[in-house]
């Protein structure tokens, strides 16, 4: 009997937490529902008349199954990637977050597009995150952000919410920091505003006027356009990580060995000389600050304020720009697109971006021409 | 025991109905009355292949021409739009030379031309008979933003184009030649009353049924003029609400029957939209649906569901339980019921 209340005390603590927490950006304003994507009970034998068939007891492909006749982990109606593609792909009310755009409105996709292991031309695997990947993570090193080292199991494979906390928090910019990153995912959510004038304080601002409240984004397509999304500078270290701004400190959960400026020794250098870097700096260095121009000139800062197709850095003054720094982002789309890696191979004459680079209509796309003009944003030399 | 059995005969005696004898309904009121009645849907076929040598993948769209009795399916992983006869056996595919990126629906309009819904870009294409490329539908729109999400043809040849975008969404009609004959969807004040129509359903008194996964009502009912009638359904909890309706069909007998992707169930209601019942459930079994995306019918009692996670094109059969109780059990009903009258009538007698 002890037991049994123990075990009433819990549920009711569990449903408690749910009632109370608070859905992300993406989902409260939507109100999605619960039972959209959870099933109540374990049993998933009988018919919805009660009848003894026709539901499968065998996982659909990917499912997760918590035993023979069970449903997916978390009561899930089906595997995560699924559901979560169920209206991100190709629907008109939600924002198409594989390959190619089939949602309506923009198609610069501020987060670029995802591909998934089955990715066909123009979406192969190598172009950004694989869906249901099971490869480890370049530079994974969670203990330097401070996140449990078994946060991502590679061996699950990628999922959507290995990056997006599906339920919130609402102040997180895209939902980012997942669950279980534990307690580092405080410290790795980047905070955002959306309105037609920056908040400084915040990590990314959406210029979009009106205003919004937390749980509602704007309902426009526009609110995903990269050209409605600035990032700010915000220094910051966690543990052993710095960074200009929280997106940076999210992409070193997995990506830890790839962050830091000069003199960090997680991009290979020491603190007292540049001679060891060995990874470009992706934080707290100012384009055309006398130390990122060292070596004849790495960086100008003139040369990246005269670009007509600026690539996406952490900078508090978007006049002058001078305290610019670059961040994973400014060379990579998040999620992917059609290039290696997921590099935006901007184009120097392109008059806007688009989710490749903006490519000029009638251009052919060059890999090494292109690369070096996104090269060419901040360094002057050769371009 | 004689209290047990009598007891037992009073609550059969309830069950049954002690109300007057069922008279014989005319036949008008047969095919109204089997609207609203519900019925069971016995799985018929499932269909994997899209044509020989490949198989069906992210089914989106179907359609039945019920003309010439074949049935579309518009399949977003393939790129293709794919034929099949009455039977299920597969006749041809189209969008083999990149036409087509991410179908999500084809219709055969009155003039023999192919409409195909394309996602990316969204666009309406016209192809021939034959699946043969031949110019992009000349949609009208007015915000360069807005989109057709959903396509229908009634049977007088008009064709429905939803669109959607930032401002809401609207439904715009077009005559057989392509010209613009009408739009609606806009309340007095201007604001819409839909947001993301996903599909769009005609009925033989040319009727328009919408479908529509974000906004309330998500059933929008209007008449062939274009005014609003009614609506019905939420984003909410309950059987007679939905989490993501996808599509929805008419009926022979003017059923409106829905399908959700992500409760995997095909929902059943009266043209009125009174809730008559729910099929399907997660599964790969015939007669279950994974993530179902769409629906038709032939106008009789055919049912044709295609599933995005099961990948397939399954033909389910109607059968309407009205009909079977009035044809079959009512008689022997109304013989047992004056047999249990009889019955309960001498225990009476001997309890007194």
């Amino acid at each position: 009997m002890k037991y049994f209340g123990i075990a009433v005390l819990a549920a009711i603590m569990v449903l408690a937490g749910v009632a109370a927490g608070t859905a992300g950006e993406y989902h409260s304003g939507q109100s999605l529902l619960c039972y959209d994507c959870h099933t109540m009970h374990f049993s998933m034998q009988h018919g919805l008349d009660g009848s003894a068939g026709p539901v499968s007891n065998t996982p659909t492909t990917g499912g997760n199954w918590l035993g023979a006749t069970g449903p997916n982990q978390f009561l899930l109606k089906a595997p995560a990637n699924t559901l979560c593609l169920g209206c991100h792909d190709g629907k008109s009310f939600a924002p198409d977050v594989l390959a190619a755009n089939g949602g309506i409105g923009t198609t610069n996709r501020q987060a670029g597009a995802l591909n998934n292991t089955s990715g066909a031309t123009p979406y192969e695997t190598y172009k950004g995150h694989t869906l249901d990947s099971t490869d480890t993570p370049p530079g994974f090193d969670p203990a330097k952000i401070g996140a449990p080292a078994t946060w991502y199991n590679p061996a699950s494979g990628l999922e959507c919410i290995s990056c997006h906390a599906q339920h919130g928090p609402a102040t997180s910019y895209r939902n980012l920091g997942a669950y279980a990153l534990g307690g580092a995912a405080t410290a790795a959510r980047p905070t955002y505003v959306i309105n037609g004038t920056n908040d400084p304080t915040k990590d990314v601002w959406i210029n979009l006027t009106p205003g919004w409240t937390a749980g509602n984004p704007p309902a426009t397509p526009d609110y995903y356009d990269q050209s409605k999304v600035s990032f700010n500078r915000n220094d910051a270290t966690v543990s052993s990580v710095k960074t200009s701004n929280k997106l940076a400190t999210f992409c070193a959960a997995c990506h830890a060995n790839f962050h830091g400026g000069p003199g960090d020794t997680n991009i290979g250098a020491s603190a007292a000389a540049l001679d060891g870097f060995i990874r470009h700096p992706s934080s707290q260095v100012a384009i055309g600050a006398a130390a990122a121009q060292l070596y004849g000139g790495h960086s100008s800062l003139s040369r990246f304020v005269a670009n007509t197709t600026k690539v996406k850095v952490a900078a508090s003054d978007r006049t002058a720009y001078t305290d610019a720094s670059p961040i994973c982002v400014t060379c990579h789309k998040a999620h992917g697109n059609q290039n290696p890696f997921g590099l935006v191979f901007l184009n120097g004459n392109a008059s806007s971006q688009d989710e490749q680079g903006g490519l000029a209509t009638g251009q052919t796309a060059s890999l090494g021409v292109n690369m070096r003009n996104l090269c060419g944003q901040c360094h002057g030399q050769g371009n | 025991m004689k209290h047990r059995v009598g007891l037992t005969i009073l609550f059969s005696l309830l069950c049954l109905g002690a109300g007057p004898n069922e008279q014989a309904p005319s036949k008008q009121s047969v095919s109204e009355s089997l609207a609203a009645k519900p019925i069971t849907l016995q799985p018929l076929q499932v269909v994997y292949r899209q044509v020989e040598g490949t198989y069906l993948k992210s089914p989106r769209g179907v359609w039945v021409d019920q003309v010439r009795n074949e049935i579309y399916v518009a399949d977003t992983s393939n790129d293709l739009v794919a034929v099949y006869d009455a039977a299920g056996l597969p006749v041809f595919a189209f969008g083999y030379n990149q036409e087509l990126k991410e179908p999500t629906k084809a219709i055969p309009d009155s003039k023999g031309h192919i409409l195909v819904l394309n996602g990316i870009p969204r666009v309406v294409k016209v192809f021939n008979y034959r699946g043969e490329y031949i110019n992009d539908f000349p949609l009208v729109r007015k915000d360069p933003k807005s989109a057709p999400t959903a396509i229908a043809v009634d049977k007088n040849g008009n064709i429905y184009v939803a669109i959607g975008g930032d401002t809401g969404g609207q439904i715009q009609v077009y005559d057989s030649n392509f010209q613009l004959l009408n739009e609606f969807g806009k309340k007095a004040d201007g604001t819409s009353r839909l947001k993301s129509v996903h599909a769009i359903a005609i009925d033989s008194d040319r009727t328009i049924f919408i479908v529509d996964a974000t906004a309330t009502p998500a059933i929008q009912v209007y008449s062939p003029e274009g005014s609003f009638l009614r609506g019905w359904g939420a984003h909410d909890a309950g059987p007679q609400n939905f989490s993501l309706p996808a599509g929805l069909a008419i009926d022979g007998d003017g059923r409106v029957i829905v399908v959700d992707s992500l409760r995997h169930t095909i929902t059943v209601f009266s043209k009125e939209g009174t809730f008559l019942g729910r099929h399907g459930g997660l599964g790969s079994q015939p007669g279950a649906v994974a993530a179902p995306t769409d629906i038709a019918t032939n106008g009789n009692e055919k049912i044709y569901v295609v599933e995005r996670l099961g990948s397939r094109l399954q033909v389910l059969q109607e059968q309407t339980i009205a009909a079977i109780t009035r044809t079959r059990i009512a008689p022997l009903a109304n013989l047992e019921r004056e047999q249990i009258r009889r019955g309960l009538g001498d225990i009476m007698k001997g309890m007194k």
